[in-house]
């Protein structure tokens, strides 16, 4: 696929990141080329501390790079004030955290609907619990619900949005196989039919097999790039 | 209706954490309690005094006069802006009840002999008006017939001449004049057993006074509109061959001008103290939210990576400030209103007001809510504005382990390294959350603040109150003589049984003028020997008796601008009484022939028929402090010889003795008294401070409700914050359970952080509590009564302790829930 200018989706620039810690700095990123497609399906692999979060936070527009830019459809991030970054978050990604982050004071149900009511046209909110395999859980807090439940919760809140982009850090990091599979065969559906573009992060390599494209890091660097011409189905994924 | 989820997340928030949004709920309210109770109670009272000063018809002025004939009053009538002019005679005579067998200075004042008077007229509490012609009627004062327990049906005797003559009380009534009974302003204490006033059928006081067809005071309304300054000078120019005073308008009328000075200290601390309160509430609320908030930022993170904006999770947290503001100050409205009924209805009770007006204030009441919001949402605003500027992947990563070290406190005490992780974890959680730690010393220190200034306040008045009897009034009984005499009975009552000390005692009436500056007061002349009329410094060293000069009260050199070495001019103010003993009892007709003669401080509560006017100059030798009024005190030969001649006294003059007295022959000696020739009354030091304890119950009343205020405030505060300090960390704490540590241990190890919040709390709110005590004392100084700032030892005990036992109580609710934890389900929970 040749990227124009008007079908490339997602574009870093030299984007980096340093964390001061007193005197220490900390490079989260070293400057970072990277380019996504409409419609893409982008696993990131790396190992714990690689920068894989930082990467995905800059994206989704909750951080802001030491250097470099971050387009969405040629617009800059960076050049966004307040206002135009809220209503990037709120129309174009949908957020899947690896901690969850789900209110503890609201139902599961409620969670959803929480989201929900930022968009003009979401998606209906019993379907989506639904879809993750919730509907009986729904009037439940989440402090009564397993952790597996809880992340399902946090991807039915991302799709309720129905947005053109869904970031997913560790979506099936404390699910069971079985649930693990069955979420990543949602996100590839949801990818397929509506034409959703993902980017996921993980630790686990057999995920690298159904996307589209593998972005190995290590050490706040992008080390390779694998693009896999015949994704494997979910289903047949084995770890 | 639907609700918004972010809104339903706000009312989730306040069921989840309901301490935490009923203490802030309990701040506002008691704030507001407090604001509207004593501020509504101010205004109620300045109504009630203004309706009864208007129902009543108080005269827009009066001037005392010796004696004009009774005609007088048409040609003041004709002075153009006058609306209504009363004439009226009234004497100050010694007059005995046999009741509490005590002789006390009664003010007769006549009333027409038809009827009511039609300025400052009466309110009749109970019994009718006096009878007519012959009939020995009159009417008594309220709140001396209370104090003394008169009945309409009693009888009461006025000493004419050497008889007692025998008047039926024939009712009860208030006067506008008198609703806080005092003779002048310069003796604001008003004294049941020393001075009541009664009224008269003008037709019998003149037979008593020999006033028949003449009047010596006038009284004066003017018409709504008219300029009353030159109708005074015109009323004055008529009335001067009458030897008329200056005329007195409402604002200078003893009890009208008393009342009012009570008033403004009443609304000093009527604002100032609720004001202190909410912002003490403030600092709490910004805290309490802050903390919220910090717990929350996860959440924050979320909301915003999610597409809400930074208003949106600002209007979120502003909202639940707002909320608890509002709810805050509903309930406190109602309550304050409630209170101020109690605290008005039971001030009426201390000051004899007929009319209390107690309505609710929509302005008052509306400021209360809009201060409460105001202060609810400024307080959250700081918390909640950095809420909306957490950077959103910031806020979402969970805590950020917090720097673990081991505190300074570790290396100075080596000990505490191998003690127990009981000891030690305390040390360092505090230092791992400087914030919260910060934050809960803050409260901590506010709660002491709170508690020390009205406690402050308290002690203070108890302080002068002690000062004025420990070490000043040091006898135990005083004899005021009707007319200024020679020693002679000094050495007499000396060897009285149970007498231990006698001294004599000069006091003239004076007028002090300086710098254009003038104020009525007395001379006391005493011996530079004494031992029962001390004078101190303010430090409380005693100072003696200048040997020439005056010594003054530091407060009034301060306030009339004068300083040690300056000169000042005395005069006289004309009030001289009629000799009561020339007065014939009978019916027949009176000569007008009395002598005029001065008399002692009783005698400068009424005037006669003598002018003299002089001026003296004399120089401020010595300062001292005067905790209650503005008395100047010299050598008593001194005096003599600078007055002796005017005032025509007698050789050796003195017109009181006071008289130390053994324990147990106070009542005897006293009663002995009486009984000397000539005596015009004793005052009982016992009594008198008894007297004054009683007026002073109304600020007492009032403090004390500050003081419990303060209390009730103190433990929210503190409460609220031990209570969040524990349920932050309900996931922390669960896992040290989970990880085998005992109750005893988690509960030890709280109360020993607790405990080191306390101390800092302590170190740093005893010394703001005493300075912010001091200042708001001195706002509350008046003419009258000079408070130096004065914290009992006993009340920084109570305090330390106070909190003490109220840091212990409110954890106590906290630590029995983390007992009571479900340990898997709060170590689930990301935070609280
Ligand atoms: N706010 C921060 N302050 C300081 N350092 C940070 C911060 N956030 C991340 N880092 C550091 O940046 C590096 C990359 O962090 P990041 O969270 O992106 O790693 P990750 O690849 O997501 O790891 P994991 O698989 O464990 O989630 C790490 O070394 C981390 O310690
Ligand atoms: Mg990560």
């Amino acid at each position: 696929m040749q990227p124009t200018s008007d079908s490339t989706f997602i574009q870093l620039e030299q984007v980096a990141k340093t964390y001061m810690i007193g005197e220490v700095s900390v490079h989260a990123l070293k400057p970072t080329d990277l380019t996504v497609d409409a419609g893409e399906f982008v696993v990131m692999l790396g190992p714990s501390g690689s920068g894989k979060t930082t990467l995905l936070n800059l994206i989704g527009g909750i951080d802001s790079p030491s250097t470099g830019s971050v387009c969405f459809r040629s617009a800059d991030l960076s050049q966004m004030n307040e206002d135009q970054i809220t209503e990037y978050r709120r129309a174009s990604v949908g957020f899947i955290f690896q901690f969850f982050n789900l209110i503890p004071t609201l139902t599961a149900r409620e969670n959803v609907e929480f989201v929900a009511e930022l968009v003009d046209d979401p998606a209906d909110v019993m379907s989506v619990l639904n879809e993750v395999g919730l509907a009986d859980r729904a009037d439940h807090f989440p402090s009564e619900l397993s952790g597996g439940e809880q992340q399902r919760v946090a991807i039915a809140r991302a799709l309720v949005k129905n947005p053109p982009l869904l970031l997913a850090d560790e979506p099936t990091g404390n699910l069971d196989y079985e649930t693990g599979k069955h979420i990543l065969n949602l996100m590839r559906q949801v990818n397929r039919t509506r034409g959703i573009t993902v980017i996921a992060v993980t630790h686990n390599s057999a995920v690298g097999d159904m996307s589209d494209r593998t972005i190995h890091l290590r050490s706040g660097e992008i080390t390779s790039i694998e693009t896999n011409p015949h994704p494997t189905d979910p289903e047949d994924l084995k770890w | 209706m639907v609700i918004r989820k972010l809104d339903l997340k706000l009312l989730r928030d306040v069921r989840f954490s309901p301490w935490l949004f009923l203490g802030i709920v309990l701040l506002v309210m008691s704030g507001i309690t407090l604001f509207d109770a004593s501020y509504i109670s101010y205004n109620s009272l300045a109504a009630s005094y203004q309706l009864t000063y208007q129902k009543l018809n108080m005269a827009d002025f009066t001037v005392d006069l010796q004696s004009a004939p009774q005609d007088v009053v048409k040609r003041i009538q004709r002075i153009p802006g006058v609306k209504q002019v009363d004439g009226r005679v009234t004497e100050d005579l010694t007059v005995e009840q046999r009741l509490a067998t005590k002789r006390v200075i009664g003010r007769i004042i006549s009333i027409p002999d038809a009827g009511l008077p039609s300025i400052n007229t009466l309110h009749i509490v109970n019994g009718t008006l006096p009878g007519r012609g012959n009939k020995r009627e009159l009417l008594l004062e309220n709140s001396f017939a209370k104090f003394n327990g008169y009945k309409p049906g009693d009888f009461i005797y006025p000493i004419v001449g050497d008889d007692e003559v025998r008047y039926r009380v024939s009712g009860i009534v208030m006067s506008p004049e008198y609703m806080w009974v005092v003779a002048s302003t310069d003796d604001p204490m008003p004294q049941p057993k020393q001075f009541g006033v009664m009224f008269m059928r003008k037709e019998m006081a003149d037979r008593l006074f020999g006033t028949d067809g003449s009047v010596n005071q006038v009284a004066v309304t003017i018409m709504p509109g008219a300029n009353r300054s030159r109708i005074m000078r015109q009323a004055a120019d008529i009335l001067s061959p009458y030897g008329a005073d200056d005329p007195i308008p409402m604002q200078k009328q003893a009890g009208y001008e008393v009342l009012q000075r009570d008033l403004r200290g009443f609304r000093t601390l009527a604002t100032l103290f609720p004001m202190l309160f909410l912002a003490i509430a403030a600092l709490s609320i910004y805290n309490l939210l802050g903390r919220m908030i910090y717990s929350q930022r996860a959440q924050i993170g979320f909301m915003r990576s999610v597409g809400y904006g930074r208003r949106a999770v600002l209007r979120h947290y502003i909202l639940f400030a707002a909320l608890t503001g509002l709810l805050g100050s509903a309930i406190g409205t109602v309550l304050g209103y409630y209170l101020a009924f109690e605290i008005t209805g039971f001030y009426a009770t201390i000051v004899s007001i007929p009319f209390t007006e107690v309505t609710p204030r929509w302005g008052i009441m509306a400021a209360g809510i809009g201060i409460s919001l105001l202060t609810a949402v400024l307080a959250g605003l700081v918390p909640s504005l950095s809420a909306s500027r957490m950077t959103p992947a910031e806020a979402i990563r969970t805590e950020a382990p917090s720097v673990g070290r081991a505190p300074a406190i570790e290396n100075l005490i080596p000990r505490l390294k191998k003690a127990s992780f009981v000891w030690r974890l305390p040390m360092r959680n505090l230092l791992r959350a400087p914030k919260r730690t910060f934050s809960t010393i803050m409260g901590i220190a506010s709660a002491i603040t709170l508690i020390m200034v009205s406690a402050g306040l308290m002690d203070s008045g108890k302080a002068m109150i002690n000062f004025y009897f420990d070490r000043m009034l040091r006898y135990d009984a005083m004899v005021t003589f009707i007319h200024p005499q020679s020693q002679g009975d000094l050495g007499r009552i000396r060897t009285w049984k149970g007498v231990q000390r006698v001294e004599p005692l000069l006091q003239v009436p004076v007028k002090l003028v300086h710098n254009g500056r003038e104020m009525v007061t007395s001379i006391s002349g005493i011996e530079s020997n004494t031992q029962l009329l001390a004078l101190s410094a303010y430090d409380g060293t005693r100072i003696s008796v200048p040997r020439t000069g005056i010594a003054t009260g530091g407060d009034l050199m301060k306030r009339l601008g004068l300083c040690l070495g300056q000169k000042v001019i005395l005069t006289v103010p004309h009030r001289i009484i009629s000799d009561a003993a020339s007065i014939p009892v009978s019916d027949a007709e009176v000569n007008g022939s009395r002598i005029g003669k001065y008399r002692d401080q009783v005698f400068s509560l009424s005037r006669g028929i003598q002018d003299i006017t002089f001026k003296k100059q004399v120089v401020v030798t010595t300062q001292t402090y005067e905790p209650i009024g503005n008395r100047l005190v010299m050598s008593i030969h001194e005096l003599r010889r600078l007055f002796g001649q005017e005032f025509d006294l007698p050789p050796n003059a003195i017109s009181a003795i006071m008289v130390k007295v053994a324990p147990g022959y106070v009542k005897e000696v006293s009663r002995d008294l009486y009984n000397l020739t000539g005596a015009a009354s004793v005052v009982d030091v016992q009594d008198m401070r008894q007297q004054i304890d009683q007026a002073m119950s109304v600020s007492n009343a009032f403090e004390s409700v500050m003081f419990g205020f303060a209390i009730a405030l103190a433990f929210i505060v503190i409460f609220n914050s031990t209570m969040l300090n524990i349920l932050e960390r309900t996931r922390e704490i669960a896992s040290l359970r989970a990880l085998g540590v005992t109750r005893l241990q988690i509960s030890s190890m709280l109360t020993i952080e607790n405990l080191c919040t306390w101390l800092a709390g302590t170190v740093i709110g005893l010394p703001v509590g005493r300075l912010l005590a001091h200042g708001f004392v001195s706002q509350y100084n008046s003419e009258t009564f000079h408070f130096r700032s004065a914290v009992f030892p006993r009340t920084y005990v109570m305090t330390v302790t106070t909190i003490f036992l109220t840091v212990l109580v409110s954890q106590i609710p906290g630590i029995l829930r983390l007992f009571n934890l479900n340990l898997a389900k709060a170590t689930k929970e990301l935070s609280e």
